[in-house]
Formats: structure tokens, C-alpha cells, sequence
């Protein structure tokens, strides 16, 4: 499944985890699903 | 969806057809960037469809199976894109059951079959015609029904959250990483990131971790260590040369997700 090319560590100090993300952070970079009632699809 | 987030940006990757109800998954702002990703899934329906004449039951069916692979379909007059024939692939098209002349049917196909000219196809082979009445996506790539919020719970959730409590909240909004697992992907070393939020390529020296099975031209996400999404981009090399090669452009990065400065440049380590 995976060809390791170089085994790497991460620092801690720099980026999250997705599941770390904050409510606001995951309005600016998620996916919802909708449960589409019938009507215009307008997001 | 923008206005109980109050985002700028939101986009959703389902049809214009309003009849349609079920499962739609929806971007927003930063994630909107992986619309033409989401756009490729495949998808199930739940339908009707409505034969003008009632039709022998053994010949519906075999006609229905007829339809299972490769159908060519012109898209229709209020659609998005051009209107040439195009060749779509049905992976199952199953009669659930029959009332007169009102056949419930299942169906899975590929992105961009118009179910409702499918129907039409099928009435026109039986020499009855028919059409559709009524069509729910059950299914979107890995998204079934059960995952799937209406309008109503959602803006609930968010009332909840501005109230104090975000379980809800939390359990609705998908990081865009788990939306995308149908896509290939490879890991960067953290000191290859910054160069790709500013739109550099992913060099070979900047590899990590590469999926098996990437060819050329294939789209692949870009991930941190900490799987967090940097970009989406085209391979240039597939996942063997990828691996093997000791310098070399391995992607071209086509849409960052990562805000810059997330990770720091090289030179200020």
C-alpha cells in the first residue's frame, strides 16, 4: 500500500492534527452532508 | 448553507435537477477547492419510474439489465455542461418492485449520469416511453443517507454551538481530508510544505510516504505528517518512480488548501 522513501518526523510546533481543528476552523475548511429536501439546489 | 455559517463561499457537488433529494455534500469556503474531487463520486439513487403502458414483467426486467455498463447519454437542455453524446458507466440497475405502472427501482452509477434521462432511455427500448417521478440519492462516494443532515438539524447544531455546546456541531462538519480517501495520496516531509502553499511543485527530495498505484496524470492529495490536506496536484511520475528516483518533479501542485505560513519556509528553520 505504501512505498516509505524517507521515514520523517513531524514538529509539533507547526500545523494540527485535522481532528485538533477548531468549530471555526472546520467552517472555513469542511464538508457537510445534506439531507436535500426537494427545491432548488442553492447553497 | 452560507448564511446559517456565515461564509462567503459554499458549493455543493450534486445536480441542478430541483426533484432530486438526498444525500448532497457540501463545501465550504476552503473546501470548496475540492468540489471537482466530490464531483466524481459515484453515486446511488432511489426511483420511480413511470411507465405510460403497463410493460410484461420479465421483459422489463430484461431491459433494465441491459442498461447495467457503458450507455451513451446526450445531457439534457438545462444542464451544466455541453451537450454532447458522452459515455457513462451504470454499475447496477435494479427493479425493487413493481405497481402497475409504477416501477421502484435502485440504480448506481457514475458521476454525471442523468438518471432521469435514463429512465426516458428505458421507456423508449420498452417502445412504451415512461419518465421519471420521483429520485433520491441514497449514496455519494462513501456518504449514505445515514450520514446525512437536513437543513434543519444543521442550523440546530449551529445554535447549539453559538449556546455553548459544539458535540453536534462537530459530528456534522467533515474535515476535508475524509471526504477525498477515495483519492490517491502521498506525505511530504514538513520542510517541503511551505514551498507548496506558494504553489511550488512537489519535488521527489520532499517524498515522504507514496500510495501504491498513483500513474501520471492521476489527481493526488498532498498530505502533512500530521495528515492534514496541503494540496491537491497531477502526478508526473507514477508511485515507482516516485519512490525510486532520487531528484525529480513528482507533482504538480494544482490547488492549495494549506494557508501559508502554516509551516515555515526553509530558510527561517
Amino acid at each position: 500500500m505504501w512505498l516509505v522513501k524517507s521515514e520523517e518526523e513531524t514538529n509539533e510546533k507547526y500545523g494540527k492534527a485535522p481532528e485538533a481543528r477548531t468549530i471555526e476552523e472546520l467552517i472555513k475548511s469542511s464538508i457537510i452532508i445534506c439531507d436535500k429536501h426537494s427545491g432548488p439546489t442553492g447553497a | 448553507m452560507k448564511e446559517i455559517f456565515g461564509v462567503k463561499k459554499a458549493g455543493h457537488a450534486g445536480t441542478l435537477d430541483p426533484a432530486v433529494t438526498g444525500v448532497l455534500p457540501v463545501a465550504l469556503e476552503n473546501a470548496t477547492k475540492a468540489m471537482p474531487v466530490l464531483m466524481g463520486l459515484e453515486k446511488e439513487y432511489v426511483g420511480i419510474m413511470h411507465l405510460h403502458k403497463e410493460v410484461d414483467e420479465s421483459l422489463l426486467r430484461q431491459t433494465v439489465l441491459d442498461f447495467v455498463g457503458k450507455i451513451v447519454q446526450v445531457p439534457p437542455v438545462k444542464s451544466a455542461v455541453a451537450r454532447k453524446p458522452r459515455i457513462r458507466e451504470i454499475k447496477f440497475f435494479d427493479i425493487l418492485e413493481i405497481e402497475g405502472k409504477d416501477v421502484l427501482f435502485k440504480v448506481g452509477c457514475e458521476a454525471g449520469t442523468y438518471v432521469r434521462k435514463l429512465v426516458h432511455q428505458v421507456g423508449e427500448k420498452l417502445a412504451v416511453g415512461a419518465h421519471m417521478t420521483e429520485l433520491r440519492r441514497t449514496r455519494a462516494g462513501n456518504f449514505t443517507e445515514d450520514q446525512a443532515h437536513p437543513l434543519v438539524e444543521i442550523k440546530d447544531a449551529y445554535e447549539f454551538w453559538k449556546e455553548g455546546n459544539e458535540k453536534l456541531l462537530r459530528e456534522i462538519l467533515i474535515p476535508v481530508e475524509y471526504a477525498i480517501l477515495h483519492v490517491k495520496k502521498v506525505f511530504v516531509k514538513d520542510s517541503a510544505i511551505d514551498s507548496i502553499c506558494h504553489g511550488s511543485p512537489v519535488f521527489v527530495s520532499g517524498l515522504s510516504r507514496i500510495q501504491e498505484g498513483i500513474v501520471r496524470g492521476e489527481t493526488v492529495a498532498v498530505y502533512s505528517l500530521k495528515n492534514e490536506l496541503v494540496a491537491l496536484g497531477i502526478a508526473k511520475m507514477d508511485s515507482k518512480e516516485m519512490y525510486e528516483k532520487k531528484k525529480g518533479l513528482a507533482i504538480r501542485t494544482d490547488r492549495v488548501f494549506m494557508e501559508i505560513g502554516t509551516y515555515p519556509s526553509r530558510r527561517s528553520d
